[in-house]
């Protein structure tokens, strides 16, 4: 007994390196919780899920159009729709809703007659509904099936972009 | 109390350490995955709210579509009733949905809407129209969906709904499929086109561009090379034409495209996918201005024209139809229904050939007896080989006609006033009936001469298996009564004043035997001649190609009658949803 007690059993040494291997990884860890780096990828990760909450609001609007006229095939940088009118006959408004790609953004327009505005909100989303983004389109796939793609650019000094292709199953058509 | 060696001492919070420790990670751990998991439920709860109030629409539809077909109500649709309908599918409770989610959906309201029938949309009763909402949820969601319901009284809108469609399409992927050896060979041979959605398992081509390398006239083969003995080098338009007249006389619907070359229509057509004009034909509707609802062919015009580099043509190129939805859903009989509305209110015949009219024994001879069959042969849409029907039947037979002594089974007096017969047994049908009827079996009808032709009555027949013709007791008569040939030609062209569900069971004869390798035609059954019919009525479903192929060309025709079933009490209704919105509830 009195043998072992005069150095460092090798049980020691195994537990005082884990110990000081847990302190060593838990501050490591927490550093970095704190770094650029997790702060960059948090912000990241919130944009990504507004722009899919934007597209969540986009889907349904144009699922629910009551009769769907741009585009009627190919692709195109903007739809129009008709939306119902608010009474339980869901018959098609006179005047056409859309999404139109213009100067990099994804905005919500109103067309009637001659005249586009984009001055309107979508739900609790302001315009432009996705800012920053290229080479967005409508793509009519069948004659009930729409996809919308297009590649946002992170905002801010935020390097990297990102592609976003949803479908919607033009389902009043 | 028994001493602690003095290293033992010294491991007790060593121990104690390392498990907080552990634990503590490990807590962590678990609290970062559940708070993304927390994130990714409330989005899956969302869209599971969602679903949900969809569901409950179409849970309310195939609620209404199952109240309508057990219920003599449709017979007059004015009496489909908000209340009819609210009282039984309306709750307040919640409906489970899906197996490990907690959404739920609940129908809060069923109205029909009040609109009158706007006679310039002929295809479509806006006076049938009915609006539900249903609401959704799940977690903290809510969501609610408004939709309208169309009701389609079939008869009365369309001379023929659904059977037609096999003579408007023909079977596009069969001869692939039978040089491949089997369906499976051929789908994996073009995995691409089953696995997007282009092409389906019987044929029917949901694309505009592929439709068009199909049936484009001296094409090339579309599809990646099979297997077999035999390749192919053409496509399936090289075979199909579809020139001449129209077999049906009123308007048209048919759930595939139509493909046609220059052919004459009498009255409107309605498909659910493409109307493609193939080549520079001309196809004409002898109307003058009726409504015309042809969907998708300006569509299929556009990738018709954007294959060939050509301006499109300026004849029959219609936009979507736009107000309505081009789909109406197939019709299906409830036989348990009719069976107990025939026990309590008609004529049930049992499996024995017993009649019994409201459950007391009828004393009338409806002659049941048994025989084997064997059909014409036939090609399915994805068949290998030839196909052909061969049963055992126990059948009745119903009859107005000189067989049998004269003894008439459904006149009016033999009938006493029922308006549903409804019969376990297969039924061999001659002759003008006494009444309004519904002729009900779960197994065939064979039309055995003229129907209810000399007679004003309405006449609907549902059969199970399908409606069939038999010329089995006409050639018989022929050879007993050494009939002269004028007596043949007129006896060959037979009339049938009827509404028919599932006409097309294919024909039986009595030369029908096994078919041993070599196709069994029925064409030139009379000495080089053969049947002609003409329905005056309605067709709903089955598949009237069989007739066609096996009677003389040409000659078959329908003629719509949209009284054809005014006064019975079961009318084919379809019902399908017209719009649907679906909002957040905030």
């Amino acid at each position: 007994m009195n043998r072992n007690r005069s150095g460092m059993t090798v049980w020691e040494i195994v537990l005082f390196t884990v110990f000081l291997a847990v302190a060593g990884g838990a501050s490591v860890f927490f550093f970095f919780l704190n770094s650029e780096d997790v702060q960059y990828a948090q912000r990241k990760y919130e944009w990504v899920q507004q722009i899919n909450n934007v597209l969540d609001a986009i889907c349904l609007e144009i699922s629910n159009s009551v009769q769907f006229e741009h585009p009627f095939n190919g692709n195109s940088r903007e739809c129009f729709f008709r939306a119902a009118i608010d009474a339980g006959t869901l018959l098609p408004d006179e005047n056409r809703e859309g999404f139109a790609f213009v100067d990099n953004n994804l905005v919500y327009v109103s067309r009637s007659g001659d005249s586009t505005s984009s001055l309107r909100r979508l739900g609790s989303f302001e315009n432009p509904l996705v800012a920053n983004c290229r080479e967005g389109k409508f793509v009519r796939i069948s004659s009930d099936l729409l996809e919308i793609k297009f590649i946002a650019m992170a905002p801010g000094a935020q390097r990297g972009s990102r592609e976003f292709v949803r479908r919607i199953n033009l389902r009043n058509r | 109390m028994s001493r602690v060696p003095d290293e033992k001492q010294s491991m007790i919070p060593l121990v104690v350490m390392i498990c907080f420790t552990l634990s503590l990670v490990l807590a962590l751990f678990y609290r970062v995955y559940q708070a993304d998991r927390d994130l990714g439920m409330m989005r899956v709860a969302g869209r599971q709210a969602r679903l949900a109030a969809e569901s409950g629409i179409n849970y309310a539809l195939e609620k209404m579509r199952a109240a309508v077909t057990a219920s003599d109500r449709a017979a007059d649709p004015a009496a489909l009733t908000t209340l009819f309908f609210s009282e039984n599918i309306e709750s307040t409770d919640w409906i489970k949905f899906g197996q490990k989610s907690t959404a739920a959906f609940r129908v809060i309201s069923i109205r029909k809407m009040g609109e009158e029938d706007n006679p310039r949309t002929t295809l479509l009763d806006e006076g049938l129209q009915y609006q539900i909402i249903a609401e959704g949820r799940c977690g903290g969601y809510r969501y609610s969906t408004a939709a309208v319901i169309q009701f389609y009284d079939l008869v009365k809108t369309f001379a023929v709904s659904g059977s037609l469609d096999e003579y408007y399409y023909g079977i596009p992927i069969q001869p692939w499929v039978e040089r491949s050896g089997g369906l499976d060979e051929f789908v994996e041979a073009n995995s691409e086109l089953f696995d997007n959605g282009r092409l389906t398992r019987l044929g029917v081509c949901h694309d505009p561009v592929l439709l068009h390398q199909l049936y484009k006239p001296e094409g090339e083969d579309p599809f990646n090379p099979i297997g077999g003995t035999r390749k192919l080098t053409g496509n399936y338009g090289r075979v199909y034409t579809r020139a001449g007249d129209s077999p049906c006389i009123g308007p048209l619907y048919c759930e595939s495209p139509l493909v046609m070359d220059t052919h004459n229509f009498f009255g409107p057509v309605q498909t659910a996918l493409y109307f493609y004009r193939r080549g520079t034909s001309q196809p004409r509707i002898n109307l003058g201005n009726t409504a015309v609802a042809m969907n998708s062919s300006l569509r299929m015009q556009h990738a018709a024209d954007s294959l060939e580099g050509r301006n499109p043509g300026d004849i029959l190129v219609d936009r979507d139809s736009d107000y309505y939805r081009a789909y109406i859903p197939p019709w299906r009989p409830d036989f348990n229904a009719l069976r107990e509305l025939s026990r309590a209110r008609g004529i049930y015949i049992d499996a024995d050939g017993r009649g019994f009219i409201s459950q007391a024994v009828l004393d009338v001879d409806y002659h049941p007896g048994e025989e084997q069959l064997y059909s014409d042969s036939y090609r399915g849409p994805n068949s290998v080989s030839l196909e052909q029907d061969e049963f055992k039947k126990k059948y009745i037979v119903l009859s107005s006609e000189n067989n049998f002594g004269g003894y008439n089974n459904i006149s009016g007096e033999n009938l006493r006033g029922a308006r549903i017969l409804f019969s376990e047994r297969s039924i061999y049908l001659r002759g003008d009936i006494g009444t309004d009827l519904v002729v009900v079996t779960p197994g065939h009808i064979f039309i055995t001469g003229p129907t209810n032709f000399d007679s004003n009555m309405n006449l609907l027949l549902i059969a199970g298996e399908g409606t069939a013709l038999s010329t089995v007791d006409l050639e018989r008569y022929i050879v007993e009564n050494s009939a002269n040939e004028e007596f043949i030609d007129a006896a060959r062209e037979w009339q049938i004043r009827a509404a028919i569900y599932k006409p097309g069971a294919g024909v039986y004869t009595s030369t029908s035997r096994p078919q041993k390798g070599e196709p069994i035609n029925f064409r030139r059954l009379f000495s080089g001649r053969s049947l002609k019919i003409h329905v005056h009525g309605a067709c709903i479903g089955g598949n009237l190609q069989r007739w066609i192929d096996n009677t003389e060309e040409n000659s078959l025709r329908i003629t719509h009658n949209p009284q054809a079933v005014e006064r019975l009490t079961v009318r084919p209704i379809a019902l399908n949803v017209l719009r649907l919105r679906t909002r957040p509830d905030l």
